[in-house]
């Protein structure tokens, strides 16, 4: 579905190094990795955001539908959650239901300001359905929760995964147990410029098996490598 | 926000009151023709109403102010962001713009008038040219402070144009808009009436100019006041309600849980 390879040069301050990735429909992925290794950069890289890494690096997957839960929940703070829902293309009903289905219901009138930072993160992955997404990405989605609210947010997107078993999930997280919990693969970022390191692939591959289900028409294998940092 | 206590409502009316008893007791003491008590303007005031000399001066004036704040508003606005956006239209016109900021409105007017005559482009022209360096220094001033990271969730939801605009760009730009919209009025009024003194035979301007031959002072305070009055009418009926339009989701009426 997505397959991206660089190799570190272009950026200012190489953070990331050579790089090559593949992700398919229906996979998840824990981005895991120290502060400041680069994670953030790589998830705005997938999401088409990073300017260096240019279109032709993707080799596969650059028009993906992407839905981004950024750290912040950047909602519009002057547009109800209808219409914050509505400006990525949702219809109104569509979003009264999507509002529904992570816990708002009641609330399209409000304003994101009027919501707390769960409710809000909820309100933007709301959005993120809305465009109907190819890949899920998530910057650490549980940063700042108490561990109730951390595991309902938990709860929430093991449950939409489940239920889009097409949809891949990137989520970037520092936490260990939260790829356990979203039944991840553990993707590692690490060294200076970083590189990618793959772990664990079968608890994974059981969860596929299961839940993408015998119409899905790529179970092909997961994989990253990383190469030497020649270009740093 | 702010936890200060609101003014009570008093405040407001206390100043403007002392200074219009001021002005009586002066006028009282001096007793002279050179300042005329309130009562004598206000008399002047009605007279002019009455004759419908006033309603003509004042409609022609007006005509031009928002005439001249339109196309100052638009100009400015579309120069300063660009140059907020873009560094390099920013570079390139940067110089263009202190000198203008810094050429007097006198200046412009007199030129205009010696290029293109006394006629209504001239005078359109200069008022435009005096306003707009000001609307664009603080629009690029709201550009350059535009969230980036708001900007990079438009792109990833891909945003047209037309929701940039609407639903990114203006709310962000929105109070600086008011400033400029704010100052941008106070100031045009002004240069409309220099303009009208200098080369227009109708108006609030040309009407001052003709008391001022006959150092009729009660004219040149009624027809003041009569146009300071429209332009707190214009602030209380135009900018005031579009704020509050602008800011509802700051105050939300929607509260419950």
């Amino acid at each position: 579905m997505l397959e991206l390879s660089f190799d570190g040069r272009g950026f200012r301050q190489p953070v990331l190094g050579a790089i090559h990735l593949r992700i398919e429909r229906g996979d998840r992925v824990c981005l895991l990795g120290p502060s400041g290794v680069g994670k953030t950069t790589l998830l705005n890289i997938l999401a088409g955001l990073d300017p260096v890494v240019l279109p032709s690096a993707f080799t596969q997957g650059s028009d993906l539908r992407v839905g981004y839960l950024f750290q912040e929940p950047r909602l519009l703070p002057w547009r109800t959650l209808y219409q914050n829902l509505v400006l990525v293309g949702a219809k109104r009903e569509e979003a009264a239901r999507l509002l529904s289905q992570v816990g708002l219901t009641g609330y399209g009138n409000h304003y994101p300001d009027q919501l707390s930072l769960g409710m809000a993160r909820r309100a933007a992955l709301a959005r993120c359905l809305a465009v109907a997404p190819d890949l899920l990405l998530l910057d650490e989605p549980f940063a700042s929760l108490d561990a109730e609210r951390a595991g309902e947010l938990q709860a929430l997107i093991t449950g939409l995964l489940d239920q889009n078993p097409a949809m891949a999930m990137v989520c970037v997280t520092h936490d260990e147990a939260d790829a356990a919990s979203l039944a991840a693969q553990r993707w590692w970022l690490e060294g200076a410029p970083a590189r990618l390191r793959v772990e664990g692939g079968g608890e994974s591959a059981g969860r596929r098996s299961t839940a993408a289900g015998p119409d899905s028409q790529n179970a092909g294998p997961l994989w990253a490598e990383a190469r030497g940092g020649e270009g740093a | 926000m702010t936890a200060q206590a609101r003014p009570a409502g008093w405040a407001a009316w206390i100043a403007l009151p002392v200074l219009v008893a001021v002005w009586m007791l002066l006028s009282h003491l001096l007793d002279s023709s050179l300042l005329p008590s309130p009562a004598a303007v206000l008399q002047t005031l009605v007279e002019q109403a009455s004759s419908g000399q006033l309603w003509h001066h004042l409609g022609v004036t007006l005509y031009r102010v928002i005439l001249s704040f339109v196309l100052a508003m638009v100009l400015g606005v579309a120069l300063g962001f660009c140059m907020g956006r873009w560094a390099t239209v920013n570079a390139v016109l940067d110089p263009v713009l202190v000198l203008m900021l810094n050429l007097p409105a006198l200046v412009t007017i007199i030129l205009l008038y010696v290029w293109m005559g006394l006629v209504e482009p001239a005078a359109i022209l200069a008022v435009v040219i005096n306003k707009v360096p000001n609307v664009a220094v603080t629009v690029r001033e709201g550009a350059r402070s535009l969230d980036r990271k708001l900007e990079q969730m438009a792109t990833v939801y891909r945003f047209g144009w037309p929701q940039r605009l609407w639903d990114l760009w203006l709310p962000q730009l929105f109070p600086y808009l008011m400033a400029s919209a704010r100052g941008g009025l106070a100031l045009i009024w002004k240069i409309v009436l220099v303009v009208e003194l200098l080369g227009r035979s109708d108006g609030i301007g040309f009407q001052l100019h003709m008391a001022f031959q006959v150092f009729d002072v009660s004219a040149i305070l009624a027809y003041s006041l009569a146009f300071i009055m429209v332009v707190q009418l214009i602030e209380l009926l135009v900018l005031q309600p579009l704020e509050r339009r602008a800011h509802r989701w700051r105050h939300p009426e929607v509260t419950h849980a």
